[in-house]
């Protein structure tokens, strides 16, 4: 008898902060053959990036969260001083850049929901010729937003699909998890100034205190 | 009228996924609209004693009550497109508690001794319709799109009674369930060889770091 899939609701979680780090490893370039075998219509390589907004909360706790909002939230710290204080990220915002469209939207870990999905598109703002037929319009409409949310889902999902892979290995915990943790170090140290400034500053604060 | 509104022809989009359990049947065109005819939004009467009403309608017009749910309105490539509605009139307690207080109060004075428990209940009942007649229903438009080819549906909302209401509904009217599509629901659903799926089904939730602020239970 298999297991109930609620006993698995933290996958949710900890995929969205696998996914933070290997976006940043892979330095946000993807290609969809790497991760699915699955024919699509859409361009194999992409660029895929953090957006503007990051909601963090620890597994155990529903109260506590910390919401990270701007233009480069991966530069910032705060994300990574959310990790290291035992957060995992909850909702994260992501942008897909094709060639000629780009996808924002949010992506939700404890439902799996999509949403502020846009879709960015030169000359979108230009007007549209109308069509005499409304309900032409309309289905032409549903297919294009349609194929869009396709698109995004069939992302996700081939990434999700390769997180899983790896998840259910040993190996996760001394490749991926310690990758990880040697990311938020890293990163921690260097947004901390350095040693030598850092003693400089010290000396020169308690000169002025005993001035 | 207050009108909410999630749409799919245009705008932000957001949405919750779900999976279709069950087979479309060959005649499905007949038998949705069969369906969707006894399952389709009848709006609120201002006469009537209903607080709260919900059904199918079109996306395209979500307000045409007369029109009918056609294949053709709602049948768009492969894909069903229509709209969950759902008019709730909330009546306002604290003006309604005033009002029976003051009607009771007339009442008292009219008859000169305090009206029996009856007439109260009836004065009650009168303000009642008297006010729902007066408030407006506030109507919540959710729209949804089912592909058949990939048995998933997605409902352009989000929120526990939103889902709860629209999942019951669909289940009522056709003959499929409906699972919400969570990252757990998905794992589960990966094409995985069986060793793989017993470590997948044993496995426990692997912290990043030990939280600083852990709730205590």
């Amino acid at each position: 008898m298999s297991k109930d899939p609620s006993a698995l609701n933290f996958l949710g979680p900890e995929f969205l902060s696998w996914l933070y780090f290997h976006l940043d490893e892979k330095g946000g370039e993807l290609r969809f053959s790497e991760y699915s075998k699955q024919k699509v219509s859409f361009e194999d390589s992409f660029r895929m990036c953090i957006g503007n907004r990051a909601l963090l909360r620890p597994l155990a706790g529903e109260s506590a969260s910390v919401t990270v909002t701007g233009a480069s939230i991966d530069d910032s710290g705060e994300v990574l001083q959310a990790f290291r204080a035992g957060a995992l990220v909850d909702s994260l915002s992501l942008e897909i850049h094709f060639s000629q469209t780009t996808y924002t939207f949010i992506v939700n870990a404890k439902d799996g929901s999509i949403s502020q999905f846009k879709i960015l598109q030169p000359f979108a703002n230009q007007p549209v010729e109308k069509d005499e037929d409304q309900e032409l319009e309309d289905e032409a409409n549903v297919i294009m937003r349609m194929s869009a949310l396709d698109e995004a889902e069939m992302i996700i999902d081939a990434l999700f699909q390769e997180f899983v892979g790896r998840r259910i290995h040993q190996a996760f915990a001394t490749t991926d998890l310690a990758n990880m943790r040697r990311s938020v170090s890293e990163g921690l140290q260097s947004k901390l100034p350095p040693r030598e400034q850092h003693k400089r500053n010290m000396e020169e604060n308690t000169l002025a205190l005993e001035a | 009228m207050r009108f909410l509104a999630v749409g799919i022809f245009h705008g932000t989009i957001q949405y919750t996924r779900f999976c279709v359990d069950g087979d479309l049947p060959s005649d499905w065109m007949g038998i949705f609209e069969a369906s969707l005819k006894l399952r389709r939004f009848v709006p609120l009467h201002e006469d009537g004693n209903d607080v709260e009403s919900q059904g199918f309608v079109l996306a395209q017009a979500p307000f045409a009550d007369d029109c009918e749910l056609l294949n053709t309105h709602f049948y768009f490539d492969g894909r069903l497109v229509l709209a969950f509605r759902r008019d709730t009139i909330r009546l306002p307690k604290a003006y309604l508690k005033e009002l029976v207080k003051k009607r009771i109060e007339e009442q008292k004075v009219k008859l000169g001794e305090e009206p029996s428990r009856k007439t109260c209940k009836a004065i009650e009942e009168a303000v009642i319709y008297e006010v729902r007649r007066r408030v407006f229903p506030k109507s919540q438009i959710v729209d949804l799109c089912w592909d058949f080819q990939k048995n998933e549906l997605r409902l352009f909302g989000r929120g526990k009674s939103l889902i709860e209401n629209f999942t019951k509904l669909f289940e009522q009217t056709f003959p499929m369930k409906l699972r919400q599509k969570t990252f757990a629901e998905q794992a589960m659903g990966i094409d995985l060889p069986l060793r793989s799926k017993g470590q997948l089904e044993s496995l426990v939730p692997q912290e990043l770091y030990q939280p600083i602020y852990r709730t205590e239970v």
